[in-house]
């Protein structure tokens, strides 16, 4: 019963996670930019602007610039994030590739360190929110709720870790079950079960959530235009019927 | 422009997400059947703690064991690799089927000897 309804809401959760994606990223494509904005100085040709959304993407070159404090939070918080997730392929692909498990051996021997640096930037940034008054100010609950969301998943994931562990093999056939479309029984692990719901509830929740920055940010128009207003006009999308 | 970037996004968004699929397609991953666990179990005799237990926690009684060796000088057999290999005699039928599969490599066959069962001596492995 518990097996069939997660297995449900996974399947439930993964639709809405990638249809949303989609439906977002649809909307803030066709969506128009009527007005040569780029907040400059900014790059003159293309490839300078995808230096500069690189640049942003990687190390949020802008945030950098304004705030450093918050940038050190968001910086910490997204490299463990990456890292995280990358030591969480192993699970969902079997045989596990050489290379992934090198990482894997690497990531192992500083786990402590990576838990600590998922969830201490998370406690940092929720501290700052309500400490700074003009960021309270600003802050509504959906704010603290992914900081709180995404806190207890981290911290789940290092109690799994190291205080009240699941049977991996459980886990790994588990999701390998899910994604093959041939379903096996959720592990009982009471952890990983809040975990694991925790995880849908990330995921049926992202495409509704400022969390779309992540795809987001390749669309804002003062990062991703040309400075060349004089060389190549910009002409307002409904304004061609008039010129 | 803007439809470019969307194809743009769209195609790290597809990559990632379905990269599992395609390694595991290419590797067979999946035609195996993961629902079995391939191990060689002895045929009789029972495991120190319930099975349960030990899938889950078998690396705190070796690394407790460890400590009270290395750091107390305390001996004793109970929890020891040795201990295990009475039963589990090949390492290869038998703890690196399971650390295989989830991606786990630990360190304990690093200095310690577990027969491998393999014929040729290929060092540590």
């Amino acid at each position: 019963m518990l097996s069939t309804s997660y297995i449900f809401l996974a399947y439930f959760a993964i639709i809405i996670f990638v249809f949303g994606i989609l439906c977002k990223v649809w909307k803030y494509a066709v969506i128009p930019n009527p007005l040569k904005i780029p907040l400059t100085p900014a790059p003159t040709n293309t490839i300078g602007v995808i230096l500069r959304m690189v640049f942003e993407v990687a190390f949020f070159k802008s945030l950098f610039k304004s705030n450093k404090f918050t940038w050190l939070g968001g910086c910490a918080f997204h490299l463990a994030l990456l890292v995280v997730l990358a030591s969480h392929i192993r699970f969902f692909v079997s045989p596990v590739p050489e290379p992934i498990m090198l990482l894997q051996t690497f990531l192992q021997s500083i786990s402590m360190f990576i838990g600590l640096l998922f969830i201490a930037p998370l406690v940092y940034l929720f501290i700052r929110r309500v400490w700074v008054d003009r960021t309270r100010f600003v802050s509504i609950f959906a704010d603290y709720f992914v900081l709180i969301l995404l806190f207890l998943i981290g911290l789940s994931g290092i109690t799994m870790k190291y205080l009240i562990r699941p049977d991996l093999f459980a886990v790994k056939t588990f999701i390998l079950g899910l994604i093959s479309f041939s379903p096996e029984p959720i592990p009982t692990n009471p952890i990983f079960i809040t975990h694991f719901t925790l995880i849908l509830i990330l995921l049926i929740y992202f495409p509704f959530s400022k969390l779309m920055h992540g795809c987001g940010i390749f669309f804002s128009p003062t990062r991703n235009q040309i400075d060349n207003p004089r060389e190549k006009r910009l002409i307002n999308p409904w304004d061609k019927r008039i010129i | 422009m803007n439809k470019l970037i969307a194809i743009f996004v769209v195609l790290i968004f597809g990559v990632v997400l379905l990269s599992p699929f395609v390694v595991n397609a290419i590797r067979g991953g999946m035609s195996k059947g993961v629902s079995k666990l391939d191990i060689v179990l002895p045929s009789s005799g029972k495991c120190i703690k319930d099975k349960e237990y030990m899938r889950a926690n078998h690396m705190d009684l070796l690394k407790k064991e460890r400590v009270k060796a290395v750091r107390d000088g305390v001996r004793t057999n109970d929890y020891s690799l040795k201990n295990c290999q009475t039963c589990h005699q090949k390492r290869d039928e038998f703890c690196d089927r399971c650390h295989h599969f989830v991606g786990v490599k630990p360190e304990c066959f690093e200095c310690h000897y577990y027969p491998t069962g393999k014929k040729e001596c290929k060092g540590r492995e």
